[in-house]
């Protein structure tokens, strides 16, 4: 099987829905996902791990059908996770069993011969910062080094992309810096594709170079972060001397502009403008209901800018 | 270079055929369990019989005054492995009906069938697990019991006689552990608890029993009997072995009754065991 292009993206989604009785978990979703690092953004319950698990051949679509690396995910489950390494969202454990033990074994369980099995658990697991403490049972672990080790068995077997479920979750602000830090090097100089499922905006901007949003099972976007965020038109932090009536007249004149006015904190507003109008549309917007503006700042869009857009959050 | 200081590469080695993967779970699992001292112990205890039984059949080949302690035949083989078979039933509540529940209780199955393996994979290896440790306390202590009392016989007269167990050992074996063995492993996949696996493995087999007693008793028909699993292991001993049933069931009623145990212990274990936990 020859590997897909790189403009083809190394994985891709083509209408693919979940239905759990009622319940539409993906919903005619079509998505390709580039090389390199790839955040799966949505808030919970948007469908991100059931992509994932997708992916995984774990769940079989209602319809669609999805590829990676090439691969029909659907009729050849297994050697498309030969080729992925899965870090589960879930707190995970084969019992007991010390990080060496069970990094192998599960080494061995994507062929490995035992040797090199346990040689690539010794180094997987200098890699994710657990060198020290490879000898001691898993259960007594940490959460922080449960997510250590949930990544270095993810990584043993050598593979081409990586599914990151909530990588960070339960970490500690250093934990969560390290996590990410080895996330960067994975993608940048490992040379493996990482796809991170994270409801944390934070942690996909500070990894990934392109996102796909997901939102109540559909896609609501997708593409590198630079250009989502290049494509929101722009954005001004705006204070006004006004009352609340002149609040609500100001934002109703913003939108019949297509442009929109959401709270922020501090009584500021957040001013998203369409492409091709200024700040002097807010100054006329603000002069058309009465109100004086008496802050203004260009705002640099954030993932978050980009995400609240494309969900349609106000 | 340093393990410490190899940092993340690539993996470029060979890779074993994905059909023997089932061989890792189940040599992990038999290796976990030879290496506790309690289980040892356990199987210590399953080697008695064995061990008592040699000592018949060594007795019965000395002296002329001992000759006639046991008669060493068919009967006396299956009534061995009857024997035997309260060691598997023991087997089978542990650590057999732990082997799954334990995986559920750790979410440890998302992880296995992460990797390249299928659900039969990993069934079979925790299958696996279960029917070596059976294996050596009912076929293996039978077949060296055999080549014991051969080894000792001054004429051929009892391997003429007898060629054929052999075969009936294995066949008897391999019908019960499958049976009970996939049982137990359906009644692991019910519950997170090892313990509550246990005993609702030891639940099924008593209250069949009781159920197919209860049922003969009140409605006077005796092949209601074939409801008890331990009137199954008599027939199925009764076919290999010859010789009378305790319980008298008839052998096309309990292959049916033995298919359904076997089929629905399938099916749970098919419901049972995903990676992912569907809640609609």
């Amino acid at each position: 099987m020859g590997e897909p292009a790189a403009a083809e993206g190394v994985i891709q989604v083509e209408g693919v829905s979940i239905i759990y009785g009622r319940n539409r978990a993906l919903d005619n979703v079509t998505a390709s996902f580039p090389a390199g690092a790839v955040g799966l953004l949505g808030p919970n319950g948007a469908g991100k791990s059931s992509l994932l698990k997708t992916l995984l051949g774990f769940l079989t679509p209602t319809s669609g059908r999805a590829r990676v690396l090439g691969i029909d995910v659907a009729g050849r489950p297994l050697d498309v996770r030969q080729r992925v390494g899965y870090m589960p969202e879930i707190d995970c454990h084969i019992p007991g069993m010390n990080a060496v033990s069970l990094t192998a074994y599960l080494g061995e369980l994507c062929g490995m011969p035992s040797i090199e099995a346990i040689q690539r658990a010794h180094e997987a697991l200098y890699y994710v910062g657990l060198g020290d403490e490879r000898y001691r049972n898993v259960e007594t672990y940490s959460t922080g080094m449960k997510q250590r080790i949930k990544l270095a068995q993810a990584l043993v077997h050598g593979p081409r992309i990586l599914f990151l479920d909530e990588p960070t979750n339960g970490l500690d602000p250093k934990g969560r810096m390290e996590m990410l830090a080895l996330i960067r090097d994975l993608a940048r100089r490992k040379g493996v594709n990482v796809i991170l499922s994270s409801h944390l905006l934070r942690d996909v901007e500070e990894t990934c170079e392109s996102v796909v949003m997901l939102s109540h099972g559909k896609l609501v976007g997708q593409g590198t972060i630079q250009a989502l965020k290049g494509a929101s038109g722009e954005l001004f932090e705006v204070r006004l001397k006004a009352s609340q009536q002149q609040h609500d007249m100001f934002a109703a004149a913003l939108a019949a502009r297509g442009c929109s006015a959401a709270p922020a904190q501090d009584g500021m507003l957040d001013v998203s403008l369409v492409d091709g109008l200024g700040s002097e549309m807010v100054f006329s917007a603000a002069q058309s209901v009465g109100a004086q503006v008496r802050h203004l700042v260009r705002k640099q869009p954030t993932l978050e800018d980009v995400f609240a857009r494309a969900v349609g959050e106000k | 270079m340093p393990i410490y200081d190899q940092s993340y590469r690539p993996y470029s080695g060979t890779l074993s055929s994905h059909s023997m993967r089932w061989l890792t779970i189940a040599k992990a699992g038999l290796s976990h369990y030879l290496s506790r001292k309690l289980f040892l112990v356990f199987l210590f205890v399953g080697f008695i019989p064995a061990i008592a039984r040699g000592v018949i059949i060594w007795l019965t080949h000395q002296a002329a005054a001992t000759s006639q302690i046991s008669t060493i035949d068919g009967a006396w083989f299956r009534n061995f492995l009857d024997w035997q078979g309260q060691f598997l039933l023991l087997v089978c509540i542990w650590p057999g009906a732990v082997l799954i529940a334990r995986d559920l209780k750790t979410n440890a199955i998302q992880l296995y069938l992460s990797k390249p393996l299928t659900r039969l994979d990993y069934v079979a290896g925790k299958f696996a697990v279960l029917a070596g440790i059976a294996a050596l306390l009912m076929p293996a202590p039978a077949l060296l019991l055999f080549l014991m009392e051969t080894g000792l016989s001054t004429d051929t007269t009892f391997i003429t006689s007898f060629f054929w167990l052999p075969f009936a050992i294995l066949g008897y074996s391999l019908v019960v552990i499958i049976g009970a063995g996939l049982l137990a492993l359906a009644a692991s996949s019910f519950t997170r608890s090892g313990r509550y696996a246990g005993l609702l493995f030891f639940a099924i087999v008593f209250f069949s029993q009781a159920g197919g007693q209860l049922m003969r008793f009140i409605t006077g028909d005796h092949s209601w009997i074939v409801l008890s699993l331990p009137a199954l292991m008599d027939q199925t001993g009764a076919i290999f072995f010859g010789g009378p049933t305790e319980f008298g069931v008839h052998p096309l009623p309990a292959l049916g009754m033995y298919s359904l145990v076997v089929g629905l212990s399938l099916l749970v274990l098919r419901r049972r065991v995903r990676a992912v936990e569907i809640v609609t």
